[in-house]
């Protein structure tokens, strides 16, 4: 398969070069490329280059690229062929895994660790966790009750990042990152695709004054306003949650125009609701007030 | 008899003259040794002792199996091999010796084989290494083989060299079957070959086998004669080829399986098949599971820890239960366990309700367990010898060999384990600890192997690396997807390849990436010569949550796998699957459980509750019943609750620390507190129950059976200071106020409900009466009913002609009244209305998160395994009967 010109770019580039590109728009290939370019042009081994893919199957596969390509490019290429079955080419989780089984004195890990599985992992927490729960000291449970105590290291574990920097600025800062997160989280809501075509439709079609749907519609729209104009989130959340889709009478509304809005009214408040089960957003509005 | 068989050695001193490989290739005998470079055609050992890499190859032949390995070990003579206890104690040793460090344990296992790749590729270690890192590798590796010399032992990676060293005769040999040598390897053939001796090695016009043609010239130059016949064709197999792909893991062993299952049926002897994997551990458990399934006789070779087997796992149970004082879970899962000595049916149901702990309080339920309490049978300290013995009683105490009964794995890894403990018997009169004996027992478990599924016969799941020069009719090989054979090239970390490189150069050659990759191919090569008649090769296209593409070694044979096509049901179990998935069948348990997965996907989908989920659609009159206020609140919030617990009358079996425990707690010890003040002379409430409240809460904890909530012994001060604090504060009593009555049941009537309740304390002032709920959290139910119960109800039932004043919720834990809104007379007409409603329509789901987002009431449930509580519910909060479209209602 021949390179387009942008692929020929990136695969020759003499630094650093970032590849943003569509599925199947052959970024695999390129990589394949630019990687036998190391070889071929650069002179490298493979066992001086590090390819980091999502997918184990997509480290496979850049392997096995990697080889066809390799063979056809040179006159002898048992050496390479054979250092590419060592090449570091896999997973992220793979290539970190190596350097901390290499350097485990930096890495803060015994030399032979080993990697739990998601369910292994579980199961390991589950236990381990309640035991170091119980042999807390006192002193701990007089700032939080026994009963929370899990819950609470539970979810500091779930975010060792988060628990790090929360941690490390002390309870003085934790409004601070409280109020960011908020903000994030009321960001990330607004600018949810579902949210803005459900503003649209919203605001595109009307019905007749004194229909429940049209006043449904309408509730919706100005408690969306309120959340794009920085104003009150909580109650604004709330009413989107609370939308009601009973009612309505398609004499007052243009044809097909009652089950477009209340489709989009079903997909405004299904998103209220599982923003408002994360409950992260409430109070992205509010400024964050001083701790006495 | 073989020939070769009893044939000795002299063993000469160490440091005579130095290894033999300088000597032997100044020998003039020497010139009729041969090596034969070229195919791996069957021979004739011809009065030779003849060498093979394994057993499968020496029965190719039809001689005793004799690898280099057992040749150098009777060159070396008895117990001058280190056990690997030993090892493992002593690589320790060195690496705290010369590294320190606050993990030796973690650093020895991980440098050990690079130590011992180190000790096959040389005699000495005469040079010290520029890299910090290999001079630390190559440090321990001096003091580990100091240590050993000590003893007057050996590594077990080092037996060749030694044996090199110490040879003193030397024996007509024939070696066949090894497609390559290491440098020990060819060092102690030199060594050991005597005249008319013959090696054959694989070789071809290829860079495959460019290692083969240099030891040639190497022996060459020792006066071996070299005979090359390269093979015409390297990736060529004699047998009839197919490549197979599967669909996934268990397909393609299913597959493999019911072609074998077909051929024994056909009468081909177990022996003249064979199946192979790169990963036998991996392919191990699955492979044995359907041979089960389709009656298939195999066998298991691969090694596990001793530790991984049954035995091992229930002894591991037990040192860490005994050492733990008999904790409720591990013991538990000790007794439980297959080799436990069981559970007593009777003596459990207590044993669990009331979670034992401790040898004495198992002892009540039933449970003996004195004979396995070592911290107090064993002492703290005891020569090794001592221990072994005492090991050795406890086996016997526990009847641990009549318990494994004829598992043929267990009584293999017992025995085993027999032989990895009296390893720690040396040095006998050194005392050790108790805790350090039982760690070393646990090492022992770890680094002692015995085979995973060891049969007698059967069909055998081999390696590669066990089949080099072996010959069978048919094989079937598993698994060649690209990232498992070949297998990736895994670096060692604590000596890279770029570490090798540079010590390559300094004179000491370790395997190199190109040397390993091509090491991989030159086995998968040896496999391609083992069949006689088919040779099958296969790989699954999914494993696990991976996709696999197939391995580029299809394409060294120029091969493309394809499907398998249909294959013969090999089991009842697949007879019927084929049976019942027959076109036009009909079959009645399918009936059944499509819809039992309808109920389950509509109980967990966005579907409305339905009548699994309390929506019953059948009136329950309300007039025919009693409630108490507590139920009336929960049917407000969660009439699933009230039917688990009311109507079907469900109850989780107490064991240990319920939701309700604290609670139970808290209003036991504050009744018996508020009943001493009633009977005794006491003007203040407050000072009354404050001065008995450390007695009545002990007496609370012993009727409960506080103990045992974890971490109890941490718990209940603050649970005591907690009620400390509650009983002082000034909402806990109104000035001026007397008790009434503490506990006080009553009955009555509620806006058409009958009443049946209990308050928790009755106060008399002169304004009325107050009545007051004690509540363990801080906030009030909502909505609620409660409080207009007893102030409407309850006083009129119990005192009745007195005024009610108030009722209010008092929080223990905060220490004062729960404030917030009280519904109207309106709103509580509503609720009632509401309550009357869902009893006669029957309508009661567990849809407490449309009226409470955080599942509060959730929280304390006993009946949560049985609305599953969770992200369920959450989904079922969107979903509302299809409407709309219609007219305005």
């Amino acid at each position: 398969m021949r390179l387009t010109e942008d692929q020929s770019r990136a695969v020759r580039a003499p630094g650093s070069v970032a590849v943003v590109a569509g599925a199947g728009t052959g970024k695999t290939h390129m990589l394949a490329e630019r990687y036998a370019h190391h070889l071929l042009e650069d002179g490298l081994s493979p066992l001086e280059v590090v390819a980091v893919t999502f997918t184990e199957l997509a480290a496979d596969e850049l392997r096995s690229r990697i080889r066809g390509r390799v063979r056809e490019a040179l006159a002898d290429p048992e050496e390479a062929l054979a250092e590419l079955e060592a090449a570091q080419i896999s997973t992220i989780h793979a290539l970190c895994a190596r350097i901390c089984r290499e350097h485990p004195e930096e890495a803060e890990v015994t030399p032979d660790f080993g990697i739990l599985d998601e369910v292994g992992s579980l199961a390991w927490t589950a236990d381990k966790l309640q035991d170091a729960v119980d042999q807390l000291p006192e002193k701990h449970f007089l700032a939080l009750p026994y009963s929370l105590m899990q819950d609470v290291l539970e979810a500091l574990l779930s975010d060792p990042i988060a628990a790090d920097r929360a941690l490390g600025v002390g309870p003085e800062g934790w409004e601070e990152l409280a109020c960011r997160a908020r903000k994030e989280a009321l960001k990330e809501f607004l600018e949810d695709p579902v949210v803005s075509e459900c503003r649209q439709t919203l605001s595109f079609y009307q019905g007749a004054p004194g229909d429940l749907m049209e006043e449904a519609r309408a509730g919706a729209l100005t408690s969306l306003e309120e959340l794009y104009s920085d104003g009150e989130v909580s109650e604004a959340l709330e009413a989107l949650c609370g939308i009601s889709l009973k009612g309505g009478s398609k004499k007052r509304w243009g044809e097909g125009e009652l089950e477009t809005v209340k489709d989009a009214l079903k997909a405004l408040r299904d998103r209220a609701r599982v923003e408002r089960r994360h409950g992260i957003m409430k109070g992205a509005g509010s400024p964050p007030s001083r701790s006495r | 008899m073989h020939p070769g068989d009893g044939i000795g050695f002299e063993v000469g001193e160490a440091g005579q003259g130095g290894p033999f490989l300088v000597a032997s290739a100044q020998s003039p005998r020497d010139v009729s040794r041969t090596v034969r470079l070229g195919g791996w055609g069957l021979v004739s050992g011809a009065e030779r002792t003849v060498i093979t890499p394994n057993e499968n190859a020496a029965d190719t032949l039809d001689v005793k199996p004799r690898t280099l390995e057992d040749l150098a070990h009777e060159v070396l003579g008895e117990d001058r091999v280190a056990n690997p206890v030993l090892v493992w104690r002593l690589m320790q040793q060195a690496v705290a010796n010369t590294l320190g460090g606050e993990d030796p344990d973690g650093l020895a296992r991980a440098m050990l084989p690079a130590i011992r790749e180190l000790f096959r590729a040389t005699p000495e270690i005469d040079t010290s290494p520029g890299s910090m890192r290999t001079r630390r590798v190559f440090e321990v590796a001096e003091d580990y083989r100091r240590l050993l010399r000590e003893r007057s032992l050996v590594d077990p990676a080092e037996v060749l060299w030694e044996a090199t060293r110490k040879c003193t005769s030397r024996l007509p040999l024939l070696v066949w079957g090894y497609p390559r040598f290491g440098r020990d390897e060819l060092a102690f053939i030199d060594a050991v070959a005597a005249e008319g001796s013959e090696v054959r090695l694989p070789w071809a016009e290829d860079s495959l086998f460019g290692a083969n043609l240099e030891v040639a010239r190497e022996l060459e130059i020792r006066q071996w004669s070299v005979q090359e016949a390269p093979l015409e064709r390297v990736w060529k197999s004699g047998a009839t080829t197919e490549a197979l792909e599967y669909p996934h893991l268990e397909a393609e062993v299913r597959g493999t399986l019911a072609r074998v299952k077909t051929l024994l049926m056909e009468g081909v002897p177990q022996d003249d098949l064979v199946i192979v994997a790169r990963d036998d551990s991996f392919y191990g458990p699955t492979v044995l599971s359907v041979a089960k399934e389709y009656g298939v006789p195999v066998r298991l070779l691969y090694r596990i820890a001793v530790a991984d087997t049954r035995v091992g796992a229930w002894l591991k149970m037990l040192f860490e239960a005994a050492e733990e004082g008999f904790p409720f879970e591990m013991t538990a899962r000790l007794l439980a366990h297959p080799l436990g000595p069981g559970l007593v049916r009777e003596g459990w149901a207590e044993a669990r309700r009331v979670r034992a702990s401790g040898s004495s309080s198992w002892e009540e339920y039933g449970v003996k367990l004195a004979h396995l309490d070592l911290p107090h049978i064993w002492p703290d300290e005891d020569s090794r010898a001592s221990w072994v013995g005492r090991f050795e009683e406890l086996l016997g105490a526990c009847n641990l060999g009549n318990r494994v009964g004829s598992a043929r794995r267990e009584i293999v890894a017992l025995a085993r384990l027999r032989e990895g403990v009296r390893w720690l018997t040396q040095p006998e009169e050194e005392r050790i600890s108790r805790e350090r004996f039982l760690a070393e027992v646990f090492e022992a478990m770890s680094v002692t192997a015995t085979p995973a599924y060891p049969e007698g016969e059967g069909v055998a799941l081999h390696t590669p690396l066990s089949l080099y020069g072996a010959r069978y009719r048919y094989i079937f090989v598993l698994g060649l997807a690209e990232g498992t054979l070949p297998a990736p090239v895994a670096e060692d970390p604590t000596l890279d390849f770029h570490e090798r490189k540079l010590l390559k150069e300094e004179g000491v050659h370790l395997e190199l990436a190109a040397e390993r990759a091509r090491r991989e191919r030159l086995s998968f090569w040896t496999l391609l010569q083992v069949p006689r008649e088919h040779l099958v090769l296969s790989y699954p296209k999914v494993v696990g949550s991976r996709a696999c593409l197939p391995s580029p070694y299809f394409e060294l044979l120029e091969m493309e796998p394809s499907p398998p096509g249909s294959l013969p049901a090999a089991s009842p179990e697949e007879a019927r699957r084929a049976f019942l998935q027959r076109e036009g069948y009909e079959d009645q348990t399918l009936k059944h459980a499509v819809r039992a997965w309808e109920v389950e996907r509509r109980r967990e989908g966005t579907d409305p509750f339905d009548l699994y989920d309390g929506v019953l659609d059948l009136p329950l009159e309300a007039g025919e019943r009693h409630f108490s206020a507590s139920q009336l609140t929960d049917l407000l919030r969660c009439g699933f609750k009230w039917w688990a617990d009311s109507v079907l009358g469900l109850a989780e079996p107490e064991e240990g620390e319920s939701p309700a425990l604290l609670g139970w707690l808290y209003h036991k010890a504050l009744e018996t507190a508020t009943l001493r003040c009633m009977e005794g002379p006491v003007r203040d409430l407050r000072s009354g129950m404050l001065g008995c409240l450390e007695e009545t809460f002990s007496e609370a904890e012993e009727e409960v059976e506080a103990d045992r909530m974890r971490a109890w012994g941490v718990r209940r001060r603050l649970h005591l200071e907690m009620l400390r604090n509650a009983i002082s504060q000034g909402d806990f009593v109104l000035p001026g106020a007397e008790v009434a009555a503490t506990e006080a049941t009553f009955t009555g009537r509620w806006r058409g409900f009958e009443l049946a309740g209990r308050v928790d304390r009755v106060d008399r002032t002169e304004e009325g009466l107050v009545l007051v709920d004690y509540k363990s959290g801080s906030s009030r139910p909502r909505p609620d009913v409660q409080l207009a119960i007893y102030r409407e109800a309850a006083a009129e039932a119990l005192f009745p002609g007195e005024k009610s004043r108030d009722a209010y919720y008092y929080s223990l834990r905060s220490g004062e009244r729960i404030k917030g809104k009280e519904p109207d007379e309106e709103e509580l007409e509503e609720l009632a209305k509401g309550i009357h409603e869902r009893l006669r329509s029957g309508h009661l789901p567990p849809d407490v998160l449309e009226r409470d987002q955080l599942g509060r009431a959730c929280a304390v449930c006993s009946f949560d395994l049985v609305c599953r509580r969770g992200a369920r519910l959450g989904r079922k909060l969107g979903a509302e009967p299809e409407e709309g479209g219609g007219e305005e209602t």
